[in-house]
């Protein structure tokens, strides 16, 4: 009992600590679930509530169903809109992570194990253009996009996701393998394998965790990505969720509860994906190898 | 199985030489060990010779075979790391088996040799667990057992009994010796404990700063340095090594003491007597070296003790257990033929 009580101050420091922490991350999600099933009505009154008084799923509706009313009117439904969009943001985003986490794997053991003149400098520069804010490249490169027929595809969107994103990755990856001992590969030679049968039967597996952090947050950046599909996806071709859901604010009625809804929707897949490669970031692989 | 061969190789990283040049051949099957402090250049030579290392000059030949160009996988050449690098995702079976597995060979060759392997090493009860799931020992054996497997023409060793502690190490050298028995195969261990390299080798190479100090079989090594250097790395506790003046069938000691040596050698010499040849006699006698004693430890079987006399420290082993104890003055006399003499300034065994 005495021992609890000693350490009581610094136990609810740290308590409150937690809790200032989930409510700063949770905080604005359960805000907007909150908003996505508050009546439009009550959306506009004066009193603030913590949960809707009538809770409808009136706007999850709107956003699935085949028709849909707004105001009163029947309107065009969004779920075509919705639907197209919701898969364009899934076939960049996986797209772009897929790339960057092959191209990142083979790239960063390249900049590892291999021996080529300028091989520092090279990955200098590289990791260098993370420093380089987007907007000064935007222009440049709209007009190279153009140049090259890929404004509006999802090969442009996701060649610009992965120049973007790759920097990072390969940064990661080659910290992971500059932590793998050499003589792990080495061991491989000599067992008689080739340089490359080495790397994929002996260093990829081991390089696991380090490629699904390089996924998750690929995917997670790409996922959230707004800047680069509002300049590069003017249509519903590519249009993601993050630049569909602003637009349907209409010029006479912002519509929060649909907003939300599919706000809340769009947070599933990045969820789902954390969620499950989440058990494969696990640390200790490389415990056995030595001594 | 093959013989080794290594001939004037040398190494530079840069513009750093560390090896400046060694030669030794390892015959058929025999088990030699290349020993020297640490830096010297042991792990750099044998990763020369399994490919790992490129050779700057001079060749490494296997079975008459010039390897220089030759990639690792090619050599038929298994090693045992320092760090075992065992592959942490693999079972203990999958780690074994690796090789073959390469190699294409069938599932039920693999399994065979497998089981083979880990009968011989005692690991049959661990063959699913992982490289994680077994003591250092163990794993150890388990780094053995992924060289043997594929009988490769030539094993290198590179200090794998270095961070087993004194009991297992003492087993394992027992078992990495019968193993060579048992595969009659040609294996080069690298130590840089020189008891380890007297109780396993057939043959000795010892190596200082990049440069062949000596090869030879063990007792040679511990009856005939060939310098001063061999003479006071070999053997254990060391040998002393006081400078003396030689002249005329004599040698005068730094503290003043004159002894009759059985050498005509003149001049500034090394006198290099073994701790086990010195013989307790009293501080007069005749040929004896007085000396006060500083230390006396004893581990049960023998007693080592240390003892000074102006400037001049000897240290001596008995196994009799005899009544001397610290502040004792005591005399200590060279055995009949048991007097080593190296020149002092280049170190060379003088007759
Ligand atoms: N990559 C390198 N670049 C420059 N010098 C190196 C490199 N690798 C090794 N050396 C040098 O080569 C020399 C021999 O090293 P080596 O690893 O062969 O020593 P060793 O005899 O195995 O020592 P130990 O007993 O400590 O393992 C050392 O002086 C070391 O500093
Ligand atoms: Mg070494």
């Amino acid at each position: 009992m005495t021992r609890r009580f000693k350490h009581l101050p610094g136990q609810i420091g740290l308590w409150l600590g937690v809790a200032l922490l989930v409510l700063w991350s949770v905080g604005p999600v359960y805000w907007s679930f909150v908003t996505s099933i508050t009546p439009p009505n009550a959306l506009v009154s004066n009193s603030l509530h913590l949960w809707p008084e009538a809770a409808t799923w009136q706007h999850y509706a709107k956003l699935f169903g085949a028709n849909s009313t707004s105001q009163g009117n029947e309107v065009a439904s969004v779920w075509p809109q919705f639907s197209r969009a919701f898969a364009n943001s899934l076939i960049t985003s996986l797209a772009a992570t897929a790339l960057v986490v092959i191209i990142a794997a083979f790239g960063a053991w390249a900049f590892v194990r291999l021996q080529f003149p300028g091989r520092d400098v090279l990955f200098v520069l590289v990791v260098a253009t993370l420093a380089i804010p987007a907007y000064t490249v935007m222009i440049p490169l709209y007009r190279l996009m153009i140049s090259l027929g890929l404004i509006d595809t999802y090969t442009g969107v996701t060649l610009i996701y992965v120049s973007a994103f790759l920097p990072l990755a390969l940064w990661l990856m080659r910290s992971v393998y500059q932590a793998m001992p050499l003589s792990l590969e080495e061991a491989a030679w000599l067992d008689g394998a080739s340089k490359l049968r080495a790397f994929v039967q002996v260093v990829l597996p081991l390089a696991g965790p380090g490629l699904v952090a390089c996924g998750i947050l690929t995917f997670l950046s790409a996922w959230g990505q707004f800047m680069v599909p509002l300049v590069f996806s003017p249509t519903l071709a590519t249009k993601p969720l993050t630049v569909l859901i602003p637009e349907f604010v209409t010029r006479n009625y912002v519509d929060y509860g649909l907003m939300n809804a599919a706000g809340i929707v769009a947070i599933a897949p990045p969820l789902l994906l954390v969620m499950f490669l989440n058990r494969y970031l696990v640390s200790g692989l490389m415990a056995g190898a030595g001594k | 199985m093959a013989e080794v061969s290594i001939r004037d190789v040398t190494k530079s990283y840069g513009s750093t030489k560390v090896m400046h040049g060694v030669s030794f051949d390892v015959a058929d099957g025999e088990f030699v060990a290349l020993v020297g402090p640490s830096g010297c250049g042991k792990s750099t030579l044998l990763r020369m010779i399994a490919g790992l290392e490129e050779i700057t000059a001079g060749t490494v030949s296997i079975a008459g075979r010039v390897v220089n160009e030759v990639e690792p996988k090619a050599r038929d050449i298994a090693m045992v790391f320092q760090n075992y690098a065992l592959y942490p995702h693999m079972s203990v079976r999958d780690n074994m088996g690796f090789s073959l597995h390469l190699r294409g060979a069938s599932k039920a060759e693999i399994a065979t040799a497998v089981a083979r392997a880990a009968e011989i090493l005692g690991l049959t009860p661990y063959l699913d667990r992982t490289p994680k799931q077994l003591s250092g020992g163990q794993r150890q054996r388990v780094a053995m057992g992924r060289a043997i497997v594929r009988q490769p023409a030539v094993f290198l060793f590179d200090e794998p009994l270095s961070n087993l502690d004194a009991a297992l190490r003492v087993q394992m050298r027992a078992e990495i010796r019968a193993l060579h028995e048992r595969l009659g195969s040609t294996s080069i261990f690298v130590t840089h404990d020189q008891v380890e390299a007297m109780t396993m080798a057939d043959r000795i190479v010892v190596m200082r700063a990049g440069r062949l100090e000596q090869a030879g079989p063990p007792l040679e090594l511990y009856d005939r340095p060939a310098n001063a250097f061999v003479a006071g790395f070999i053997g254990s506790p060391a040998m002393n090594l006081l400078a003396a003046q030689a002249d005329s069938g004599q040698v005068r000691l730094a503290s003043g003491q004159v002894l009759q040596i059985e050498s005509h050698a003149a001049g500034a010499v090394l006198f290099g007597i073994r701790p086990e040849h010195l013989a307790l006699c009293s501080p007069d006698a005749e040929g004896a070296i007085a000396v006060r004693v500083s230390t006396v430890e004893s581990t049960g079987t023998a007693m080592f003790v240390a003892a000074q006399n102006d400037g001049l420290t000897l240290h001596a082993l008995f196994t009799d257990r005899p009544a001397v104890k610290r502040g004792d003055l005591i005399g200590l006399r060279p055995m009949a033929g048991m007097v080593h003499l190296f020149d002092s300034a280049s170190g060379l065994r003088l007759g």
